[in-house]
């Protein structure tokens, strides 16, 4: 009868803590070749040809992550603004800010990370502006709409460090002293005299 | 992971992983993300992935198809990925909670790292992902599987990467035979490179690791 894994593993106890040794079972999977050329190099190349096989559904995949952003959006905006509404918000634009770049909108996720920074360290103590979160919504579907595919383009850079800026001066105004402690992760720089942000 | 084929030999030979003989489980709530997880593992080879939408359905499947790796998402309804990493880690509750799991999220944020790293997850890759970050990830768990550490707070692979033998810092666990917290570098900033890899892979084999003495293998811990 084989043994399960548990049954398998060593076990080194200590005063506090136990070391235990599982069996190592993918070692079966591991061959050495002698082989020419990169394999690791190779392999990748593989998986990126086989992503780009899929590429041309990627549109409308992003087309469908801004619909589920901008339902959220609207969600919020006629219930108004609570941890639920916050939270479904949060998560649309959390998938724009993993996904993105890999459909080919690295902007559109850049954009989303901002929102994401907003939402994260908001504080409760207020509603977060909805023409700020609105500026993110449709700067996101723009990006997509006119098909900008590098992270270096123009307006689509200009739009970015701009929402940026209005992001930052929003959180250093809410968090005061607080800022400190999330200045250093900022995608865009405070500026000098933060502006007003008016919702 | 390097251009230079060097940086993969070892004793005069490549090392190559036979892909078509792991099986995955991915969950992941975002149907899109499944599909390109599912497409890169296609490339590098693999023929058997198994797919959850949530964590729930990922604990299911887990018991259900045994998989050899688990790639999970962190924000899913009913259970999350953090929820499902802990569920997996009970010791008495699966055949095999040591399987090694791949969180890949977009909160990347470092406190965020270190939660997922405390909950029992193996590797972590951030969004946006890509074959290349990928691919060493689940080198890394292959190649370089780590003690399990189980304490009255913690089970999971050991949180430390690096022992560093001139720390002189303070020592939260020193004191009874001498176990002792070394500090380690977050998860997050750890790149995992083929060649040091196959370092760790020789030095391991090399060496039993419940030979080593209790400062090397010793308990898991946050740094001070």
């Amino acid at each position: 009868m084989v043994k399960s894994p548990i049954q398998q593993a060593e076990e080194k106890k200590f005063s506090d803590h136990t070391v235990i040794v599982p069996p190592h079972r993918l070692k079966s999977v591991i061959t050495h070749t002698h082989e020419e050329g990169d394999i690791a190099m190779d392999v990748v190349a593989r998986a990126e040809a086989a992503l780009s096989e899929i590429k041309h559904e990627f549109r409308a995949w992003m087309n469908a992550e801004c619909d589920a952003l901008e339902a959220a959006r609207n969600v919020l905006r006629g219930d108004g603004q609570s941890v639920e509404t916050m939270r479904k918000l949060s998560h649309a634009a959390h998938e724009i800010k993993g996904h993105a770049a890999v459909l080919g909108f690295p902007l559109a996720g850049r954009i989303a990370g901002i929102l994401c920074r907003l939402l994260t360290y908001a504080p409760n103590s207020g509603p977060v502006p909805l023409a700020v979160i609105d500026s993110h919504v449709d700067a996101i579907r723009a990006v997509v709409r006119e098909n900008i595919h590098t992270a270096n383009d123009k307006i689509g850079k200009e739009i970015f460090e701009r929402l940026g800026a209005i992001v930052e001066n929003f959180l250093a105004q809410e968090l005061g002293a607080g800022y400190a402690a999330i200045a250093a992760d900022a995608p865009v720089a405070l500026a000098a005299k933060p502006r007003a942000v008016k919702s | 992971m390097g251009r230079d084929p060097a940086a993969f030999r070892g004793n005069g030979a490549m090392i190559r992983i036979e892909f078509h003989r792991l099986r995955f489980l991915v969950v992941d709530d975002n149907m899109h993300m499944r599909r390109i997880v599912r497409q890169l593992l296609h490339g590098f080879g693999s023929r058997e992935i198994y797919e959850a939408e949530d964590g729930a359905a990922g604990l299911e499947a887990f018991n259900g198809h045994n998989p050899d790796i688990v790639i999970t998402d962190w924000a899913m309804p009913i259970l999350d990925g953090l929820e499902l990493t802990q569920m997996i880690r009970k010791p008495d509750a699966n055949a095999n909670p040591y399987v090694p799991i791949i969180m890949l999220s977009g909160h990347s944020e470092k406190n965020r790292v270190m939660q997922a790293r405390d909950a029992g997850v193996t590797e972590f890759l951030a969004k946006p992902i890509a074959a290349k970050a990928l691919y060493e990830r689940i080198l890394s768990v292959v190649l370089n599987p780590r003690p399990f550490i189980r304490t009255a707070t913690y089970f999971g692979p050991d949180r430390r990467r690096n022992v560093n033998p001139n720390y002189s810092g303070p020592e939260r666990r020193k004191g009874k035979e001498g176990g002792e917290t070394i500090p380690v570098a977050p998860l997050a900033s750890q790149v995992v490179h083929a060649g040091r890899l196959q370092k760790e892979t020789e030095r391991r084999s090399a060496a039993s690791s419940l030979r080593q003495s209790p400062r090397s293998a010793g308990a898991a811990g946050s740094a001070p």
